[in-house]
C-alpha cells in the first residue's frame, strides 16, 4: 500500500493543531490509515486504496482537519473561467485526457516536494503504474495557449525532455531516457501522444516525460496541468486530487476548455441518497438529528436540507469533488463510523442459532495421523510450491509433464510448479536435518494436485500420505511391517505387487494395491536418488493415495 | 529343575488341596453336589482327585466319605519342591504333580544358563528370563546404575507445530457452533477476486501479488446467472450501487490462480447456505511474495463468517472479541481497516502480554452489498479473517516462518513443548 511521508512540523502547519506524539501514533489511525514510522522529526503513513485524496500531504491534512472536528461540509471549490483551450486529435494510444490550470500559486519548496509526491502516489495507484492515468505538471508561463494533444510518429518527431541536454525522438526517449521505460505501455500502437502549444513547442509525451521547457520550479507562479489515461472517470478524479490540493495551498483554480468536454475540473458535488434507517441499522446505533448531521459534515460531506428527528427518511449526501470512492450509501455509514470513532462502539455478542459441524475429512486425517505418530513418527508440513527438479529429477523420474500444474508467473526456479507427489518433499526434509539425531522418522498428510479436465478448475485434489525412515542401518520389511499394521489396524485389504520404480532398489520395491488399483509404493531408496538429494544414510519410505481410507 | 505353579503356591499357602477341602466338608454326613458347588470353587477337580484316591463316591447326586486319609503326599513334594529340596521327592510324585500342573519343569539348558550367568563373583548388569525362572537370582548380585544418567536420547512423533494450532483453532469455532468448509487450492479468478467485487485491474490481480497457472489455463465460470449479476455489478452496478463502471471481461475471470484467501471458498459456500449461517475454514492461500524470515509464499488463512438478519457493526465487533479472547487473548480493540470487498472494515488488534504491544491480528469487516447480492444473499455477512503463522510467530522458539514448511527442522519439531492448555 502507498505511504505518505511528512515532516511533522509541516503538517502542523497544514492542520492548524499541535500534534503529540500520542495523537500521530493513536489518534491519526483511527481516521483509517496505519502508521508506518515515526521519529522526532517524520512521520508516514500507509493510505488505504479507496482514499487517494489522501496520498497528498494537503488532502491528508484536510482529511485530518473534518477528523479533530476543525472544519465542516464541503469546501468552496470555486473556479475562475479561463480562455485557455485544449484541442484534441484522435490519439488511440490514449484516449482520454482533461486540464486544469492554477494561478497565482506560491510555490515554496515543501509545497513543490508535496506536489511530486502525490504525482507520483497517484501514478502507482489509481494510475496502474501510469498506465490507467499520467499527469503532467507545467509552467503556464513557459508556453503559448492553445494546446494540442495529437498523436505522433515516435521517430519522428523530436524534443528535449526532462533531465536531458538534447533533443531526442519518442523512439529515443523509450531507449535511452530513464523514464523511457513506461513507453512500454504505448508499445503497441504506432503513433504515440504528445501535447503541444500554439507554436509547435512540446509540453509532454505523456505518460512518459514532460518536457524540459515547461519544468516548475520555486519561481513558477502559474501551471497548466494535464492528465491523460485509459478512463475518463478516473482521470477526472486524479484532475479533482491535484487541483484541490493545489487550492489548499493557495492557488487560484482556472478552468481549461478541453474539446468534447467543455470546462474542466467539474467540481461539483456529487449527490447520493441515504435511508437514515440504514445507517442505524448497519451500525447498531441510534444516531439521529443534529448529531447525525454533525457526523456526516464532519467527514468532509455537504447535507442537503433539514434533519428531523425521525429514524426512517431518506436524505440527500452531497460528496466532495476529491472523495473518488463513494459507490453506494455504505460507504457514508463507515465515514460516519469512523468519525464516531471504532473504539466507541460497544460489542455486542448476538446469539445465532446454529450447530457445530466439523470437516469429516479433516477429522479423518487427524485419526489417520495419530496411528502413524503410535509408531514414533514426526508429522512436517512442506509447501504446495516446489520444482521439476525435486518432484523428478532428483527422484530418477520424467516429469509428467501431461498433468501438472504450471505456474504463469512463479516465484523462482525453485517455486515453479505444484507438487503432485509428497514422497519427494520428506527426502528433502531428510536432506536438511541431516545434524540431527537418528533415527529420524517423518510422515506428512499433503494436498496433491494434478489436472482434470472434469472438474471445473481443471485440477483434481488427492490426499496422499508419505512416511520416511532414515538411520544407519535401515531394512526393507520394517516398511511393509508398518504399512500391514497401519492398514490392518484400519480394516482395510492391500496387496503387494513387484514394481520397476528407479526411485526404489531392485528387489526392495513395491507398489500398493488395494482392490487391484494401484495406490501408492514403498521401498528402500535407491542409493542413486540419496546421492541426488546428498542423503548420506538409507531411507525407507512409502507414499500412498488415501482418498479411498477418508 | 522343578519350580511350584501358580496354583501350587496357592494349594501350599492359602488354601488346600481341592479334594482335602471337600473331604472336609463331608465330614458329618454326604452332601448334595448343587450345595457343594456354592461352596467350593473348583468342585471339579476334587471330585475327580477324591475318586482316583478312592476317598469318595456319589450316589444319586450326592457325595458321601469312604475314608479319610492320614496325608496327602503331594503336600509333603510341593513343600520340599518350594525348598529347593526336589531330590528328595520320588519321580512318580512328580509326575503326579506335573499332570496336576502344580509344579513345570525347568528346562536343562535355563538352568545352566542361569547358574552361568551367576557364576564368579562379579557384579550382573541384566537380570534375565532365566534368572527369574529358575529363581537364581537370589544369588546373584546386581549392578547399581547412576540412577540420574540419561540413555539414548527419546524423542516423541508428534504433530507439527501448526497442527497444534490448526485443532485449537477448529475447537474454538465448533465450541461457538461454526460449520467448517473446505476448497480447492487453484480457483477461477471469478471465486477468488470478481465474486468479490475486485475489479479486474486491481493491482492484487497483478502477477507480482499473485500467482496465475499456466497449466490449468482456464477454469470454468458458474452458472449463467451468476455470472450475468457480477458482471453488471463490477460493470454498472445494481440498485443503490454505482458499480465499478469498467466493461468486464468473462476471460479475465476464468483464469485460474492459486487462491490468495479462503474468501474464494466461503462466498461459493454461501451461495449454497441457508442462512443463518455461521461457518469456518482453515486453509493454504498463496501471495507471490519474496522468501524471508517472515515471509512466505504459502500460510494458512483461518476465516470465520456470519451471515444472519440484522447483523451489524456492533455485532462484527463482538464475535471478533469473542473469538480472540478464546485464542488466548483478553484485549482486543479496533481500527478502521481496508478490503475491497468489505465496509466498515476493521483492523483488530490484540494487545501481546509478553511484549506489552498491542499486535495487528488479521482483518475483518462486513461484506458490501456489491459482494452479497448477485450471490442472492439478502442479510448482512459478518467476516474476519487471519494467518495461522502470525499466531504461531509469536511462539518464541520460532524465530523464522521458514521452519514451518521449507526447512522443517526436525530438532525444534521434536522439542517442541507442548503447552497442555
Amino acid at each position: 500500500m502507498p505511504v505518505v511521508e511528512f515532516n511533522i512540523k509541516e503538517l502542523e502547519k497544514l492542520t492548524d493543531k499541535t500534534l503529540t506524539k500520542k495523537i500521530l501514533e493513536e489518534k491519526i489511525p483511527m481516521l483509517g490509515c496505519d502508521i508506518e514510522h515515526i521519529d522526532d522529526e517524520k512521520v508516514r503513513y500507509e493510505v488505504f486504496p479507496n482514499r487517494p485524496d489522501m496520498l497528498s500531504q494537503e488532502g491528508f491534512a484536510r482529511a485530518l482537519r473534518y477528523f479533530f472536528g476543525l472544519d465542516k461540509g464541503i469546501p468552496d471549490y470555486k473556479t475562475k473561467k479561463s480562455s485557455i483551450k485544449l484541442n484534441r486529435e484522435k490519439v488511440k494510444a490514449r484516449p482520454n485526457i482533461t486540464a486544469a490550470a492554477i494561478k497565482n500559486i506560491e510555490l515554496t519548496d515543501e509545497t513543490l516536494r508535496s506536489l511530486m509526491q502525490t504525482q507520483e502516489k497517484l501514478h502507482k495507484t489509481l494510475g496502474r503504474k501510469r498506465r490507467k492515468l499520467a499527469i503532467g505538471i507545467h509552467d503556464l508561463d513557459k508556453v503559448e495557449p492553445p494546446f494540442t494533444y495529437k498523436a505522433v510518429k515516435p521517430n519522428k518527431f523530436k524534443f528535449t525532455p526532462l533531465n536531458s541536454d538534447q533533443e531526442l525522438t519518442l523512439e529515443q526517449i523509450r531507449k535511452k531516457h530513464e523514464k523511457g521505460k513506461y513507453a512500454e505501455i504505448l508499445k503497441e500502437h504506432k503513433k504515440w501522444p504528445v501535447i503541444t502549444d500554439k507554436n509547435e513547442q512540446t509540453l509532454s509525451f505523456p505518460p512518459v516525460i514532460n518536457s524540459k521547457t515547461t519544468e516548475v520550479t520555486e519561481n513558477t507562479e502559474n501551471l497548466f496541468i494535464d492528465v491523460t489515461g485509459t478512463d475518463q472517470e478516473t482521470i477526472e478524479r486524479a484532475l479533482n486530487i491535484i487541483v484541490t490540493s493545489l487550492k489548499d495551498r493557495g492557488g487560484e483554480i482556472n478552468t481549461v476548455k478541453v474539446e468534447g468536454l467543455g470546462e474542466r475540473p467539474y467540481l461539483e458535488p456529487e449527490e447520493i441518497n441515504i435511508d437514515l434507517e440504514y445507517i442505524n441499522q448497519m451500525l447498531g446505533t441510534d444516531f439521529r438529528g443534529e448529531k447525525l448531521k454533525k457526523h456526516i459534515e464532519e467527514m468532509g460531506y455537504d447535507f442537503k436540507g433539514k434533519i428531523g428527528m425521525s429514524y426512517s427518511e431518506e436524505k440527500t449526501i452531497l460528496i466532495p469533488p476529491y472523495r473518488t470512492d463513494i459507490m453506494h450509501p455504505i460507504d457514508i455509514v463507515e465515514d460516519i463510523a469512523i468519525r464516531h470513532g471504532y473504539d466507541q462502539f460497544n460489542t455486542e455478542l448476538p446469539t445465532v442459532a446454529t450447530t457445530a459441524k466439523s470437516d469429516k475429512e479433516m477429522e479423518k486425517k487427524e485419526k489417520l495421523k495419530e496411528i502413524i505418530i503410535g509408531y514414533g513418527y514426526q508429522e512436517v508440513k512442506n509447501m504446495v510450491l516446489t520444482n521439476k527438479q525435486n518432484q523428478f529429477t532428483k527422484m530418477d523420474q520424467e516429469p509428467a509433464q501431461e498433468t501438472l500444474i504450471e505456474l504463469e508467473n512463479p516465484l523462482d526456479k525453485n517455486h515453479s510448479i505444484c507438487r503432485n507427489k509428497a514422497l519427494p518433499q520428506l527426502l528433502k526434509n531428510l536432506s536438511n536435518n541431516q545434524h540431527v539425531a537418528y533415527p529420524q522418522k517423518i510422515f506428512e498428510i499433503a494436498k496433491c494436485l494434478e489436472l482434470d479436465k472434469e472438474s471445473y478448475n481443471k485440477v483434481k485434489t488427492t490426499e496422499k500420505l508419505a512416511i520416511a525412515k532414515t538411520d544407519t542401518q535401515v531394512n526393507y520389511n520394517e516398511i511393509t511391517a508398518l504399512l500391514d499394521s497401519f492398514m490392518k489396524n484400519l480394516g482395510f485389504e492391500y496387496n503387494l505387487k513387484k514394481t520397476k520404480n528407479p526411485a526404489f532398489m531392485k528387489g526392495r520395491r513395491a507398489v500398493i494395491l488395494q482392490q487391484g488399483e494401484e495406490i501408492g509404493k514403498l521401498g528402500e531408496i535407491h542409493p542413486k536418488v540419496l546421492n541426488n538429494w546428498e542423503i548420506e544414510k538409507p531411507v525407507i519410505a512409502m507414499e500412498m493415495k488415501i482418498d479411498k481410507l477418508l | 529343575m522343578y519350580k511350584l505353579t501358580k496354583e501350587g503356591k496357592k494349594y501350599l499357602t492359602e488354601k488346600e488341596l481341592p479334594e482335602k477341602q471337600l473331604v472336609k466338608k463331608l465330614q458329618e454326613e454326604p452332601r448334595s453336589i448343587e450345595e457343594l458347588k456354592k461352596e467350593l470353587n473348583n468342585l471339579d477337580i476334587a471330585v475327580n482327585w477324591g475318586k482316583r484316591k478312592g476317598l469318595i463316591e456319589i450316589e444319586q447326586g450326592k457325595v458321601k466319605l469312604l475314608k479319610e486319609p492320614s496325608s496327602y503326599p503331594e503336600e509333603e513334594a510341593l513343600k520340599l519342591i518350594k525348598e529347593d529340596k526336589e531330590k528328595k521327592v520320588n519321580s512318580e510324585e512328580i509326575q503326579r504333580l506335573l499332570e496336576r500342573k502344580l509344579v513345570k519343569e525347568i528346562r536343562e539348558d535355563v538352568v545352566k544358563k542361569a547358574k552361568n550367568q551367576i557364576k564368579g563373583k562379579g557384579q550382573i548388569t541384566h537380570l534375565t528370563p532365566e534368572l527369574i525362572q529358575t529363581e537364581l537370582w537370589k544369588e546373584a548380585k546386581f549392578k547399581e546404575y547412576n540412577i540420574k544418567a540419561l540413555g539414548k536420547k527419546k524423542h516423541p512423533g508428534k504433530k507439527h507445530i501448526l497442527t497444534h494450532y490448526v485443532n485449537k483453532i477448529r475447537r474454538i469455532f465448533l465450541d461457538m457452533g461454526f460449520q467448517e468448509k473446505t476448497g480447492p487450492y487453484v480457483e477461477s479468478s471469478f471465486w477468488n477476486f470478481d465474486a468479490l467485487y475486485t475489479a479486474q485491474d486491481h493491482p492484487v490481480r497483478e502477477m507480482q501479488d499473485t500467482f496465475f497457472t499456466k497449466k490449468p489455463e482456464k477454469a470454468e465460470l458458474p452458472d449463467k446467472n451468476t455470472v450475468k449479476n457480477v458482471k453488471k455489478m463490477h460493470e454498472e452496478g445494481y440498485e443503490d450501487s454505482k458499480g465499478w463502471g469498467y466493461e468486464w471481461s468473462e476471460e479475465e475471470a476464468k483464469r485460474p490462480v492459486l487462491r490468495t484467501h479462503t474468501t474464494s471458498l466461503t462466498i461459493k459456500a454461501l451461495k449454497e447456505i441457508e442462512t443463518p449461517a455461521k461457518i469456518f475454514s482453515i486453509g493454504r492461500v498463496f501471495r507471490n511474495e519474496t522468501i524471508d524470515y517472515s515471509h512466505i509464499p504459502e500460510f494458512a488463512q483461518v476465516e470465520g463468517i456470519v451471515a444472519a438478519e440484522e447483523m451489524n457493526f456492533k455485532n462484527l465487533l463482538g464475535y471478533l472479541e469473542e473469538f480472540y479472547n478464546r485464542m488466548g487473548f483478553e484485549k482486543v480493540r479496533f481500527r478502521p481497516g481496508y478490503f475491497p470487498y468489505t465496509e466498515m472494515s476493521v483492523e483488530p488488534e490484540v494487545y501481546y502480554e509478553p511484549k506489552e504491544e498491542w499486535l495487528e491480528m488479521g482483518g475483518s469487516g462486513i461484506f458490501r452489498p456489491e459482494v452479497t447480492r448477485p450471490m442472492g444473499i439478502d442479510v448482512p455477512v459478518l467476516a474476519w479473517g487471519l494467518g495461522l503463522e502470525r499466531i504461531a510467530m509469536l511462539d518464541p522458539d520460532v524465530m523464522d516462518i521458514r521452519d514451518f514448511y521449507c526447512n522443517n527442522d526436525l530438532e525444534l519439531l521434536r522439542n517442541k513443548q507442548i503447552k497442555l492448555e
